[in-house]
């Protein structure tokens, strides 16, 4: 068993280090680092839908938030790509710590409608505020990533192979930290507030510090998804908080299994190869999604991701010897 | 001073149309205890059918009539399929549910009619009355007379009728409702039926007065979300005074403070109210 897990290890790692090497299209590398994108995303999210259990809405403002940081940050002052980019995270956290300060004493419904709330004004803010943000327009020619480093001289990340190691980076390093922080102090309190809240008070939890502070951590990762998004693109504008990203974030969450990382994993990396290889327009694309979703959540509410584990639960009860009638 | 009371006046034609769309909100809100995403997008397709109807030619009462109708089957097949599977199964399923549906119907409308307004030409929103000054079309004044009537009726049929009072009784207690017969399922559908039914009604009183867009829906829905919970989640009278005191605040606000930022005011006096009172002006569940 453990060598079948030291190969599969070793497999996939040579696999992820090679990838630029093994794929030769231009355009699967460019889907690859959009997936990338999206598992950060899409994690970062499911930190406060899957493991906090509330609906934020506000996810796609925080995006938003760590790519016109750092955008502006680099094109307007100056600032240094690694400095602006380091910022990015923290901005949002920030952001979210300001909203949710009222919005994370309110009833769950209350929450989804003030984050909504949340989302739109970002947006009129970012379409409005024409003389920073150049509004609706967005801001287009966002300079590519330039890391300065002492002694050692400068890396350009221009080419797809440069972005792949970037997000496969940033990637691993989420992956990481969600999964310690899920199996950390913080993470056992976000789960007991979920299951019960009133019983985690009474065994001394503070729901609201630990909605704070997954609310926050939440954001912080997706304004580093956001602002690799625009240094990416190459550009940033009111679009990163489109109503489409809600959407395809609850799909890849609820469809791939919130509460379970590998599901949200495989959840965001599906469902940014499907919308590539089905070429319709965008609109009749959001149609499928909505049937998508809604088929999702009545016939399988917990996901691919539930399933799996279901199965890896039944599969041990039978070895266990235990048999459970469900 | 005319201006002041002009302002008023738009104020409260505003406030009555996001009063019809919030109080049926508020009712699905209070027996299903679902945020419903989805009430926009029945606005948003009372003003489209009433435009389709005006089109076909037919009188306007008949296309009132039609899309509040057809709004209210389209009410009962989305509660059949789409939320009655999930009741009963965690918080948020059918929430998201409705998310759903609200993204297939105002997609589905970008295809079927493409994302151009349309507009009605009718003389009743153009013709107007002059009272002292204040400058009323006669749209507005059969938005703000309409919006009376049905909740006055509302009222009564709330207050009076069997079902009326079934609904009071399943808001409170869903458990001791089905303890002594209340069939809870007929409650829940004729909520949906009939919140979805007053959405579509604000849509076609709306439709001679603005654009039709396949995008009108959110912003109109995501004000009366604002009002559902500065009036506090299921409460009737409160939703409906919360409609009207947003819809003024915008009013002025618009010809006071800014244009360009005309949408964030409803958010703002929200969020204002909820620091101080997060279970919304009037209380917790208290009216329906």
């Amino acid at each position: 068993m453990n060598i079948v897990r030291l190969l599969t290890l070793i497999g996939g790692s040579v696999l992820l280090v090679g990838m630029p090497y093994f794929v030769t299209s231009s355009y699967v590398m460019h889907i690859i680092i959009l997936s990338g994108i999206y598992i950060i995303f899409a994690l970062s999210y499911d930190i406060v839908v899957g493991y906090l259990g509330m609906l934020s809405l506000a996810h796609p403002a925080f995006y938003g938030v760590g790519a016109y940081t750092s955008v502006l940050l680099v094109m307007k002052l100056n600032v240094p790509f690694l400095l602006a980019f380091a910022l990015a995270g923290p901005l949002a956290l920030i952001v979210a710590l300001i909203v949710g300060y009222p919005a994370l004493r309110l009833s769950y419904h209350s929450f989804a409608i003030v984050t909504l709330a949340f989302t739109l004004m970002m947006r009129i803010l970012w379409i409005n505020w024409e003389t920073l943000t150049n509004g609706p327009m967005g801001i287009p020619g966002v300079p590519r990533p330039r890391i300065d480093i002492p002694f050692l001289g400068t890396i350009n990340i221009a080419t797809s192979t440069g972005y792949y190691y970037f997000i496969l980076i940033l990637v691993i390093l989420t992956c990481l930290f969600i999964y310690l922080m899920i199996n950390s102090r913080v993470g056992r309190a976000l789960l007991s507030i979920r299951e019960n809240e009133v019983l985690a008070e009474t065994l001394g939890v503070n729901a609201f510090k630990y909605r704070m502070i997954a609310f926050a951590i939440g954001a912080f990762f997706a304004g580093i998804a956001g602002s690799f998004t625009a240094h990416y693109i190459t550009f940033v504008g009111p679009e990163f908080t489109d109503f489409y990203y809600i959407t395809m974030l609850l799909i890849m969450v609820i469809l791939g299994g919130s509460g379970t990382i590998h599901g949200v994993i495989l959840g965001a990396i599906v469902f940014t190869f499907v919308p590539e290889y089905l070429r319709i327009t965008p609109e009749f694309r959001d149609v499928i999604y909505g049937f998508v979703l809604v088929l999702t959540i009545i016939f399988m509410p917990g996901g691919i991701g539930g399933r799996i584990n279901d199965m890896m639960e039944r599969r041990k009860a039978r070895t266990d010897g235990v048999v459970r009638n469900n | 001073m005319e201006m002041f009371f002009q302002l008023l006046v738009n104020g409260i034609s505003f406030g009555a149309i996001y009063a019809m769309v919030a109080v049926g909100l508020t009712i699905v809100f209070g027996i299903l205890e679902v945020v419903n995403f989805a009430q926009g997008e029945f606005y948003m397709l009372g003003a489209y059918l009433t435009y389709l109807v005006i089109l076909a030619q037919l009188p306007y009462p008949i296309a009132i009539i039609a899309a509040t109708a057809a709004m209210i089957l389209i009410g009962l097949a989305v509660e059949r399929l789409a939320i009655r599977p999930l009741i009963g199964k965690a918080w948020q399923l059918p929430i998201l549910s409705t998310l759903g549906i609200s993204i297939i119907i105002q997609n589905g409308a970008i295809v079927l009619w493409t994302p151009n307004p349309r507009t009605i030409i009718l003389e009743t929103a153009s013709k107007n009355i002059n009272v002292f000054g204040v400058v009323i079309t006669y749209q507005r004044l059969l938005i703000i007379l309409l919006a009376l009537a049905i909740f006055i009726s509302l009222y009564y049929f709330v207050q009076k009728t069997k079902t009326g009072k079934a609904m009071r009784a399943v808001s409170q207690n869903k458990e001791a409702c089905q303890v002594i017969g209340i069939d809870v399922d007929r409650i829940s559908i004729i909520s949906f039926a009939l919140g979805a039914g007053l959405s579509g009604l604000g849509g076609a009183v709306v439709a001679p007065v603005m654009a039709i867009h396949p995008v009108m829906g959110i912003l109109v829905v995501i004000k009366c979300f604002a009002a559902v919970i500065m009036g506090g989640f299921g409460n009737i009278q409160g939703t409906i005074y919360a409609s009207f005191i947003l819809a003024i605040v915008e009013s002025f606000a618009v010809a006071y403070v800014s244009l360009q930022y005309k949408d964030v005011f409803a958010f703002v006096v929200m969020i204002i109210i909820l620091l101080f009172k997060p279970h919304g002006i009037f209380g917790g569940k208290v009216g329906i």
